[in-house]
């Protein structure tokens, strides 16, 4: 399940669709019966073979099985994007922390520190982010009009 | 880029952000095949499909009289080849299959979504000359600058589109519009099974797309927490 729903996500993410075949070409080596393309976009092409699904419509079962499953992979919880969120932080400020000439065990030390510390504090410091990131909106809107109104 | 074309560039995003279609084929004997990774690859292979399928097309519309021969080597020949058929059929009222018709119109479409990239996408090496110009069919190794991700998506999924017939089509806008279509012969013998099958993709694309509505609402909900 867990290795499912990496790659339907990470197919999505790198290339822009996630494909479904049913039965898979490992499954028995024939051809499909019923193939799905998801677009990153939400979109959606099917391709079923008539014919050879009423010669064996329990296909159609396990193909709607299959669907019902990327269904469930591709709600992608908010608790997500909050990890994503702390490991930015840590992998960015390990980046940075290196890059000023920090030794790279002190860097690694303190940069995994900090992830520690997100992750346990992760709600808070999105919130934090979130007022920094409306702060500089706000700072560029005011520069920008204040610039307008001379 | 120009004002217009940007203007044309966001409506067109805008549109793809807004709007869910999912479609249903029916299709004898697929292979499960990826699609080619290369957008060269791409290019060449509809240009491949939509040759050969205007054969076929030719073939049952009775259009054997027709002066030219149905091979093109770069898209814009393959307009001007489908611009000629149209007139070669007005001019003997010949009318195509409703179906047939449609294909027509979406490889007239393709032609001219090439046309007006010529600006955007180069052929390496051959700075004069445009891609929808280009002969695809004598250069097996040609390479292309410029094309953006977007653009590849594009191409992809007219790539897996190809030239077959879509029996279910369902589009829902984000104002609320839906508008289902469903082919003649399809209507008039439906299968319950590949209604059930449209069905679920419809309920996938819009729980997706629901999920990313409500991550984007959750985020600017955090926003106006602060602010207050």
């Amino acid at each position: 399940m867990g290795l499912l729903r990496s790659t339907s996500l990470r197919a999505l993410l790198l290339t822009g669709r996630y494909t479904v075949h049913t039965p898979m070409p490992s499954e028995d080596g024939g051809d499909p019966v019923l193939i799905t393309i998801f677009y990153a976009n939400g979109d959606i092409l099917a391709f079923v073979d008539p014919e050879r699904l009423d010669s064996d419509p329990r296909q159609a079962v396990v193909h709607l099985e299959k669907i019902e499953r990327l269904a469930q992979e591709l709600i992608v919880p908010w608790k997500w994007i909050e990890w994503a969120f702390s490991s930015m932080v840590t992998i960015g400020s390990f980046v940075w922390l290196y890059l000023q000439d920090t030794r790279f065990l002190i860097s690694f030390l303190v940069s995994a520190a900090l992830g520690v510390l997100v992750v346990g504090i992760r709600k808070v410091a999105l919130r934090l982010v979130v007022r920094i990131l409306f702060r500089i909106a706000r700072w560029i809107y005011h520069s920008v009009v204040s610039r307008q109104d001379k | 880029m120009g004002t217009g074309s940007k203007g044309s560039v966001i409506a067109s995003i805008l549109d793809d952000l807004t709007h869910l279609q999912i479609d249903t084929i029916i299709k004898s004997g697929m292979i499960a095949a990826d699609p080619p990774e290369k957008v060269e690859e791409l290019l060449t292979g509809v240009l491949g499909e939509y040759v050969r399928k205007l054969g076929v097309i030719s073939r049952r519309n009775e259009l054997d009289r027709f002066p030219r021969a149905l091979s093109a080597k770069s898209f814009l020949e393959l307009e001007e080849l489908l611009i000629e058929l149209q007139n070669f059929m007005d001019r003997n009222r010949i009318r195509m299959a409703e179906p047939d018709y449609i294909l027509y119109s979406r490889m007239v479409y393709f032609c001219r979504y090439i046309k007006s990239k010529d600006e955007e996408f180069a052929v390496k090496g051959q700075p004069n000359v445009k891609l929808s110009a280009f002969n695809l069919v004598d250069s097996p190794d040609f390479e292309l600058e410029g094309v953006s991700v977007r653009d590849k998506a594009k191409l992809r999924r007219y790539h897996d589109l190809g030239t077959e017939k879509v029996v279910l089509q369902t589009r829902i806008g984000l104002d609320g519009d839906v508008v289902a279509r469903i082919e003649e012969g399809f209507a008039n013998s439906p299968k319950q099974m590949l209604l059930d099958i449209h069905e679920k993709h419809t309920k996938l694309s819009v729980d997706f797309w629901s999920n990313l509505v409500n991550t984007v609402v959750t985020f600017v909900g955090k926003l106006f927490d602060f602010k207050s």
